[in-house]
């Protein structure tokens, strides 16, 4: 029982993390910053994906998401502009 | 502007709140799931029941043996997408690759970041190859298979690229020659292996069905399910170490041609551009 409920707290308080560093992705205007958010919440969600109990979707998660679409996206900021403007 | 924030903070929570409350509700039921659904309940109890072979897949990896065994076309198809999209990128960049001049060959060290960060790079590095290898190689006994360790493969050119420069690939033999040879070499080794039934059935005159690891009604087939009594789990291991090679090669591949500079793309189109005039 007390395993279940805290599971489940960590699972609350990991995808408000993620639902928060969605937003500041969103929101900000430097890029740069706004990938490096982007992660903590691939990072967050892999945290919730191992927790439910899917090992191998966390497994390709912690690749793709943290290591390789942020660079992609880093390569694309470095080819275009850092800031983004209205 | 600040009605708008507004507005979206308000929208924002106030989801969040309702799908928590639907949640603590357990409209969903418990959170993991405790008791398993009727498919689930098939695959748990087929996947590695030596009693039943027609349905067993020989790997204790349930997702490994629905990946690439059960629902194996999907797989397949899915690897079929994939590398379309790579082949959309090579073709996009179809240029002759920039070499070094003299001068910058003898510079080598001054490249990239500083001596510390080179050197944990490279030994990050042999530990990211280690670990890869063994998400994708026991990808039929433990939690992983060929796309997530090919996936986790591909981080080290990108910390290689960062640290020090496109050029140390390329000392490596890094390159994208070698690199669309690795990647046809996986994608070959996934329709062998996909084939690979056929070619024994037709040696021993079975039928035998494309794509099939372990035996069936009506098509007495099967890959090898142990070697040295280690569980290989017949077409899983090959078709895991060949999607491991082809999406590690392609990935690196991508990024080996997004590193190139955009000084190098603009000095093309220009020329490109007299020429034409």
């Amino acid at each position: 029982m007390f395993e279940t409920v805290f599971v489940e707290v960590f699972l609350a308080i990991m995808s408000t993390v993620a639902l928060i560093f969605t937003y500041l992705a969103v929101v900000q205007k430097d890029l740069v910053k706004a990938i490096i958010f982007s992660s903590v919440e691939s990072a967050s969600y892999l945290l919730v994906f191992y927790l439910l109990m899917g090992p191998d979707l966390a497994l390709a998660y912690v690749a793709i998401g943290i290591g390789i679409y942020p660079a992609v996206a880093f390569f694309l900021v470095k080819k275009t502009e850092r800031y983004e403007t209205e | 502007m600040r009605a708008k924030t507004a507005v979206s903070l308000i929208v924002i929570i106030g989801s969040l709140l309702a799908i928590s409350y639907a949640i603590a509700a357990q409209a969903t039921g418990t959170i993991p799931q405790t008791d398993l659904r009727k498919l689930a309940d098939f695959y748990a109890q087929n996947t590695l029941n030596s009693n039943d072979k027609f349905l067993w897949s020989a790997s204790p990896e349930a997702v490994t043996a629905i990946v690439w065994d059960y629902r194996g076309f999907d797989t397949l198809f899915e690897t079929s997408v994939f590398f379309l999209a790579i082949i959309a990128c090579v073709a996009i960049f179809e240029v002759e690759m920039p070499r070094r001049s003299k001068n910058e060959k003898l510079a080598k060290q001054s490249h990239g970041l500083s001596i510390i960060v080179k050197v944990v790079t490279k030994i990050v590095g042999l530990i990211i190859i280690c670990v890869s290898a063994s998400i994708a190689l026991h990808g039929q006994l433990t939690p992983g298979g060929g796309f997530q360790g090919g996936a986790a493969l591909a981080v080290l050119p990108i910390l290689f690229i960062m640290a020090m420069s496109r050029f140390a690939l390329e000392d490596r033999r890094v390159n994208r020659n070698s690199m669309l040879i690795m990647r046809s070499l996986g994608l070959l080794g996934i329709g062998t292996t996909v084939i690979l039934p056929l070619i024994i059935g037709l040696a021993t005159h079975n039928p035998a069905y494309i794509m099939q690891n372990q035996i069936k009604p009506g098509a007495l087939v099967s890959l090898p399910s142990s070697l040295a009594d280690r569980m290989m789990g017949g077409s899983l291991w090959l078709l895991n170490l060949s999607e491991y090679l082809a999406v590690g090669a392609g990935f690196t591949l991508t990024f080996i041609l997004l590193s190139l500079p955009e000084s190098f793309f603009k000095k093309i189109l220009e020329s490109e551009k007299y020429s034409t005039h």
